[in-house]
């Protein structure tokens, strides 16, 4: 195979050879047919060969071509133009936009562009503008409501935090749904490393890519559309084209962009402030301080408490609280701790790049860097990106291209969720009479260290060390990264006559993710309540992808244009995880491995590798109907050696129906299309064969069970996934129709989609009875459908003078089912907790929150105890559903002159998610509602009695005579019954406001400085929603399958930034 | 060769390529790192057992029980829903999944299965032991649970439970094959056990010894269905040696009562009934069990408490557990109350010993008020003597079996939480059993549901057929 590939590499070196024409300098200059204004980036191509140029941000272009030559002026978004040249040295253009146009080129798999029009299935592309002008960190945070049946959610608002994306839902199990992104023809790492219900937040490695380095951004959806890239795509692609030089003449710009944002906490949960710490003991409510470990706030009222005075209380110099008129006098003060521990965050982001070219050589370099800090104290996140792009234009026939972008990223995490050494979940806890902060907020009580340590060392937190001071948090759990990252191609296209082109590429994409830290040495007085540890990760991965293709292009006269695309794949990966742990820190706060009382260590590799060759056919007839027939066969070296090969198709049909109506002042364009397709996909690795693994030990839950060698002694086990040496790929199914239309001379325009995909044989780990001895089988059982439409309406509703407001709508629905499980598995895990998770159930939607629930008869009504508490049902069930009914992106911009205004909206309709968060702080007497609700008394539940009639007895919601295992929000258990924190994350947000002004050319004489755009940019900086936690766009696990879980997940943000663009 | 030719024979590989059903990709889907069945001797596994095991008995299978017997109470976080019975489902699906059908059991019926076929009957007599020793707790747990038709692999995905009568014939049966094995000679042995063994190090006598203390525990187990009480006093050797699983400090091999100490701190305390009977009884091992802090909350983990402690081992069976049981064989069997007083002493002496008590007067001052029969007639007055003290003395090792003692007994007397009456303890009295993992409902229902109403429900108010 290896020797294969050598050869067709060796094929693109032996065309080098080709000889120079006699030619001609045309030079010229495009322009916007409706602004008037100049158009940069517009490739310039004479037709039938590889060679062209681009034009530079005034729109000039210089070309030498034979006379008689055609050039093809293209540019994404416009009208393609061929001009033949006669005799004529200047060549001026002017271009319609594509608003106003139907023959948008658009980029489409293996980075074929393609008329729009032809194309039989849905495809939506974002101009790289808008992607810097949303000013985020995370490149798909900037895609967030702005492409149809794409859903984003953020993990977190903490620098450097995951976004998950998803391009019609789910509809893998075992694989990460993910889409593949692809730059610049190189499938690159989306990973997240470590992602999990604990830890830190961390980043999809995405955020590696600098958004300035980006030309456009297309996202291919179905299969139809991804089928060339095989099953890599399986779950749609992110097709990325990064700016390129100008070939053709000596042109050179300069563009400077820095940009300064500020972010702020957006939404927390409401927190009371009127109840100490303590419980009920002895029939009443007692106050029990922080030297007792005590965790719960349900203490007496804080106004009848005063301070004993006792400065030698080290907790609070004013003392213990007494109940007034046993203390000093001075009453007892509350704080909300939540709202005073963020801080404000600060983004720079400045990026300075060189574009331009000569008649031979085009390039684009830039330098990018990002200092993003959090609102989490100490938090911070850096990204260093340099960035080469060379185009050369060997001779006529041969054209070489090579891009190289290194990138440096990493920073200090935030520590989050179910970590008991975690910021939100010490945070929360903490007891409004207990001020974490000794007085003071945000940064300087994290500076100040008297504010959680204490002079002996020890913690100085709400419960002794029990739960960790926030500020300690900051400055004590240290989880540093960095990651070096290379991403880099080349290429060769060369023409082999005019209506056949080969092309060759081959990318290599490579990250090491080095990361140290720990957790310090807790302390309480001499009580230690953790011993410390540290830890050093190392993960590396590689990716090397090569292509080689072979493009026909070829008419049939007028009427039939017929294009071909056949080729070879060859991808591998491999990464290598390197995880060194010790415990027992000697010197404290030192996080180094020579510092721990014993060490542990942990490796794991992984490798795959696949071949695909596929033929892509497109006839196109009259302009007008376009037929793309397609197929791929996959070797995959994750499938059973003798049956690893598995092929799909793929079709597409698009019909432009007004081709056939005469021209009219209503409809404009009309195109009808359809397509189905079927994408495979191989299973992960090393699943069909049976190993043994060290001994990792269970049957806990709440410690951490021993592992690893024990006593000396080599220890292994079983590993718990039974393998499958029959395993076979799992094919996903789309069919796909849409039209699209325009009307009233193209200002208002309407593309709608609905497509039905179904995934059978999907690949899981079947959970298996763990009397078989094993914890879950590899099988290809399960069913998964998606089914959804997608609306794309945009509008220009007014257009007087210099003034121009355009809509653009994005709306999204779909509906992503379980179909069904393996036989006899009710309920499959994909990430959470054992108490509430979210699941795959047979019949239910994809990712269902899956916990425990009140009982119900089968009238649906709450089934009441004879103490007048409703029963808890002894069996977990579907209680939640976090798929949202639909999404919606609504923008709007005004125009008038240089000043332009843009409104983005973010609607979400439905889509539960578990506040575990809030069942806790309930539990714990912190939350407002407790506040509210602690002195109900005798209320009566509506529900029935087991016997049918309706309850009628009275209940206390906490009577502290009833002791604290009868309270409301305890007697249920640690958190409550999942269906209590169950809760509709609808909202309405602002996810983006940009003022924009570009100074007027008039004020640029000099000719150094060319232009001058100013910005101020609003993100999230409003939001309305129901859900009683931090912001709903959240995910506890990250990019997991899983999704719709909150529990101390760290918070999101809101930013106000203002930028400069200049060019010289 | 002209292009043209150069270019055919790039397509002609492409479609050679599609033709092929298969691409050699060598062994790159051969994990390079985990070794394959074949490459690992029950020598490197035997350990996980045995750690797993005893990780067992004193982790999720010594606190709950602990709980329900009030040795402790919830003070915060789950294990308060716990003290009030509110022990749903979902609680004993790590300890049915990674701690013991698909953790340490799988492991023995490996070695079971692997030793047979091997020629290594010392390692099967040692896993036949570990294997009902896990058995056992499964049980005194959740009744009928899967084991005939267990750990068949891909031959049996859903394996049905077996009734609790069976298991009980199925654990003797277990610890009679393990004297067997266990009896052979060195010489009949393909892979000698020796240090791969931490418990015995691989002293076959000693563990001969245990299966026949193990099997007279389970046939006390059975005291309510009816128990030849001289089998059992002829089961337990005078030098029966504690089989000891060690433990240390560190995180990957902590005992497992101060990992709980540490990783969740102050949410589990000593019950107050149990704290304040050991010091009205003025009972020298208090300070050694528990510490009261500033406002007298008995804390487990106190300074000076001896079961949190790195470097304390947890043994699979208890040496006091086998004075005591004994001291109630010997009363069933219409033994003298001297030998049984007797018993019961070694009993009390041995606790004492290993908690550190060195007050040789409050000891004998101890057993004097204690260890007697003084004003109990009744041979029922006698056991209930012998099981209050059995109690204090398993505190940290032998929770489970404490719970056993309770409910084929009644002993100690115990008063059920105020708040305990609720949807999956109904009735509110003290537990009679566990509801089955939440984890066989997602896998395995119709064997479960079987099961379940085989015995008449799941509900902590199902009392267990050993029982009934």
């Amino acid at each position: 195979m290896k020797q294969k590939l050598l050869f067709c590499f060796s094929i693109c070196f032996a065309l080098w050879f080709q000889a120079f024409a006699q030619e001609a300098e045309v030079t010229g200059k495009v322009t916007d047919a409706t602004t008037g204004e100049s158009l940069p980036g517009v490739s310039v191509i004479v037709d039938g060969t590889s060679r062209g140029t681009v034009t530079d941000l005034d729109g000039n272009y210089s070309i030498s071509v034979s006379q008689g030559a055609t050039l093809v002026f293209q540019s994404i978004g416009m009208v393609t133009q061929k001009i033949t040249v006669g005799s004529q040295t200047t060549v001026n253009v002017s271009l319609q936009a594509s608003t106003e146009a139907l023959n948008e080129v658009v980029v489409t798999a293996i980075g074929l562009e393609t008329e729009k029009k032809a194309l039989g299935y849905s495809i939506q592309s974002v101009k790289g503008e808008d992607l810097v002008q949303a000013q985020e960190t995370n490149l798909v945070n900037a895609l967030n409501s702005k492409v149809a049946g794409v859903n984003i959610v953020s993990s977190s608002g903490s620098p450097g935090a995951s976004a998950s994306i998803r391009i019609r839902g789910n509809t893998s199990i075992n694989s990460n749904n993910s889409p593949l992104f692809v730059v610049d023809g190189v499938p690159i790492s989306n990973n997240e490393v470590g992602e999990g219900v604990a830890g830190i937040d961390q980043s999809n490695r995405v955020i590696d890519l600098n958004p300035g380095d980006i030309a456009s951004l297309t996202v291919l959806k179905g299969p139809a559309a991804t089928a060339l890239y095989g099953s890599r795509a399986s779950s749609g692609a992110i097709i990325i084209t990064t700016k390129r030089g100008q070939l053709g003449r000596a042109t050179s710009s300069i563009s400077f962009r820095t940009s300064f944002t500020a972010d702020q906490v957006n939404k927390l949960p409401d927190m009371q402030t009127s109840f100490a710490q303590g419980r009920p003991s002895g029939g009443e409510f007692i106050w029990r301080g922080p030297e007792t470990g005590e965790g719960f706030s349900w203490g007496p009222a804080v106004s009848s408490l005063e301070y004993d005075g006792d400065a030698s209380h080290i907790y609070d110099v004013r003392g213990r609280l007494v109940p007034v008129g046993d203390g000093n006098g001075s009453p007892a003060q509350a704080v909300n701790n939540t709202e005073n521990f963020f801080t404000t965050g600060t983004t720079w982001d400045n990026n300075l790049s060189f574009r331009g070219g000569t008649k031979d050589i085009g390039y684009y370099v830039s330098f990018g860097h990002l200092r993003q800090t959090g609102i989490v104290p100490k938090s911070k996140f850096e990204r260093t990106s340099v960035r080469a792009n060379v185009d050369a234009q060997i001779n006529e026939k041969l054209k070489i291209g090579a891009s190289v972008n290194y990138v440096n990223s990493g920073g200090t995490r935030a520590q989050r969720g179910s970590n008991l050494r975690g910021t939100m979940l010490g945070l929360l806890r903490t007891t409004p009479t207990f001020d974490n902060g000794l007085g003071l907020t945000g940064k300087d009580a994290a500076n100040n260290p008297d504010s959680y340590v204490f002079p002996d060392g020890s913690q100085r937190s709400y419960r002794a060390g029990i739960y960790d001071n926030p500020y300690w948090v900051s400055n004590r759990n240290v989880d540093d990264d960095d990651v070096n990252r290379i991403i880099g191609n080349l290429s060769l296209n060369y023409k082999v006559a005019k209506w056949f082109d080969i092309v060759y590429k081959v990318g290599v994409d490579n990250f090491a993710d080095i990361r140290r830290g720990g957790i310090d040495i807790v302390r309480s007085g001499s009580t230690i309540r953790n011993p410390g540890s540290a830890f050093t990760r190392s993960f590396t991965s590689t990716f090397i992808n090569s292509d080689i293709l072979g493009l026909f292009n070829y008419s049939f006269g007028e009427e039939v244009q017929l294009s071909a695309t056949v080729g070879h794949n060859y991808f591998t990966t491999r990464t290598f995880d390197q995880l060194n742990t010790g415990d027992e820190l000697g010197i404290p706060n030192l996080f180094d491995l020579g510092n721990v009382a014993s060490e542990d260590a942990f490796s794991n590799r992984t490798q795959s590798a696949l071949h695909g060759v596929f033929a892509d056919i497109r006839i196109g007839w009259r302009n007008m109907v376009f037929l793309n027939v397609s197929g791929r066969n996959d070797f995959s070296s994750t499938l059973p050696t003798d049956d690893n090969s598995f092929f799909y198709p793929a079709a597409s049909l698009a019909f432009t129906i007004s081709e056939l109506i005469p021209e009219n002042n209503v409809v404009s364009y009309a195109k009808a299309r359809a397509s189905w397709g079927q994408v495979g996909n191989s299973p992960n690795q090393f699943g069909t064969t049976a190993v043994f693994i060290p001994f990792t030990g269970g049957g806990d839950g709440f410690t951490t069970e021993p592992s690893g060698a024990q006593q000396g002694i080599t220890a292994f086990e079983r590993g718990g996934t039974l393998p499958n040496s029959f395993i076979q790929p799992e094919i996903t199914e789309t069919f796909e129709v849409g039209l699209e239309a325009r009307f009233l001379n193209n200002r208002i325009g309407i593309d709608f989609t609905y497509y039905n995909s179904t995934t059978e044989d999907a690949i899981i780990n079947v959970a298996v009875s763990r009397a078989t001895g094993f914890n879950s089988r590899l099988a290809n059982v399960a069913e998964v459908s998606n089914e959804g439409i997608e609306i794309v309406l945009d509008a220009n509703p007014l257009q007087i003078g210099d003034f121009r407001w355009d809509i653009i709508a994005n709306f999204t629905h779909n509906r992503n089912v379980t179909e069904s499980l393996a036989e006899g598995v009710e309920e499959i895990g994909l990430s959470g907790f054992t108490s509430t998770s979210s699941s795959l159930i047979a019949g239910q939607p994809y990712g269902a929150i899956f916990g425990s629930a009140f009982q119900r008869n089968d009238n649906g009504q709450i089934v009441v105890g004879a103490d007048g508490w409703p029963l808890q049902d002894p069996v977990n069930r579907a209680v939640g559903d976090p798929n949202p009914q639909f999404l919606l992106g609504l923008r709007n911009t005004f125009a008038w002159k240089g000043i332009s205004v843009s409104v983005l909206l973010d609607i979400r309709q439905g889509g539960d998610v578990w506040c575990g968060t809030c069942g806790i702080i309930n539990y714990f007497g912190t939350s407002q509602v407790t506040a509210d609700q602690r002195g109900i008394t005798d209320f009566v539940f509506e529900g029935v009695l087991e016997d049918g009639s309706p309850n009628t007895t009275p209940v206390d919601f906490a009577n502290p005579a009833d002791g604290l295992g009868a309270i409301k929000w305890v007697r249920y258990g640690f958190g409550g019954l999942s269906e209590e924190s169950i809760f509709d994350a609808s909202w309405v947000r602002l996810r983006e406001l940009t003022v924009k002004y570009s100074l007027p050319a008039s004020l640029f004489q000099n000719n150094f400085v060319k232009g001058i755009d100013v910005a101020f940019t609003g993100r999230n900086l409003w939001l309305s929603t129901d859900y009683p936690g931090i912001d709903p766009e959240t995910n506890l696990t990250g990019t997991t399958n899983g999704f719709g879980l909150d529990y101390f997940n760290n918070p999101n943000t809101k930013s106000y930034g203002f930028s400069i663009l200049a060019t010289f | 060769m002209k292009l043209k030719n150069k270019f055919s024979l790039v397509l002609l590989s492409l479609f050679f390529l599609m033709g092929t059903s298969s691409c050699d990709f060598g062994s790159l889907n051969i994990d390079p790192d985990n070794p394959s069945p074949e490459q690992v001797p029950s020598n490197l596994t035997l350990v996980s057992s045995q750690i797993q095991t005893g990780y067992n008995l004193g982790a999720m299978g010594g606190r709950m029980p602990g709980i329900i017997l009030q040795h402790f109470e919830g003070f915060d976080a789950q294990q308060v829903a716990y003290t009030s019975y509110v022990i749903p489902d979902i609680t004993f699906d790590n300890l049915w999944n990674g701690g013991l059908f698909a953790g340490a059991m799988k492991d023995n019926a490996i070695m079971i299965e692997q030793g047979v076929e091997n020629g290594n009957p010392h390692f099967v007599g040692i896993s036949q032991v570990l294997m009902a020793i896990n058995l056992g707790l499964a049980t005194s747990f959740f009744g009928d649970v899967p084991y005939s038709e267990a750990f068949q692999s891909i031959d049996n995905l859903t394996p049905a439970y077996d009734s609790q009568e069976t298991i009980y014939v199925t654990i003797q049966s277990l610890l009679d094959q393990a004297i067997v094995n266990l009896s052979t000679s060195d010489d009949a042995q393909a892979l000698p056990v020796g240090n791969s063994d931490v418990i015995y190090s691989g002293d076959t006598a000693e563990w001969i010894k245990l299966a026949n203390a193990l099997k007279a525990r389970y046939l006390m187990h059975l005291s309510v269905k009816g128990v030849d009480a001289n089998v059992v006093l002829s089961l337990l050797a005078e030098d029966f040696v504690e089989p000891n699983v060690p433990f240390g400090s560190a995180a990957n091999n902590r005992n497992p009562w101060l990992a709980f100490s540490q990783d969740r701190t102050n949410t589990m305390i000593v019950a107050e009934s149990f704290a304040s009977t050991l010091e009205s009884r003025t009972d020298p091992r208090a300070s050694f069990l528990f510490g009261r802090d500033v406002d007298g909350v008995p804390l487990f983990d106190a300074a000076g408490t001896y079961w949190p402690q790195g470097n304390v081992p947890i043994p699979l069976m208890a040496g006091e557990e086998v004075s005591f049981l004994r001291a109630e064989a010997i009363i069933r069997a219409g033994g003298s109350d001297a030998d049984a007083i007797a018993a019961m002493t070694d009993g009390i002496t041995k606790n004492m010993t290993k908690l550190g008590v060195s007050d040789e007067a409050a000891i004998t001052a101890y057993i004097a008020s204690r260890a007697t029969f003084d004003g109990l007639t009744t041979a029922d007055e006698k056991i209930e003597r012998i099981l209050e003290e059995k109690y204090v003395a398993l505190y940290g090792q032998g929770e489970a079996e404490n719970w056993v003692d309770y409910r084929r007994t009644g002993f100690p007397v115990l008063t059920p939480d105020a708040n305990g009456d609720n949807g999956l303890n109904p009735g509110g009295q003290i537990p009679q059993r566990f509801i089955y993992p939440a984890v066989e409902r997602s896998t395995n229902v119709v064997n479960l549901d079987a099961a379940i109403s085989r015995q008449g429900g799941e509900l902590m108010n199902v009392t267990l057929w050993a029982f009934q």
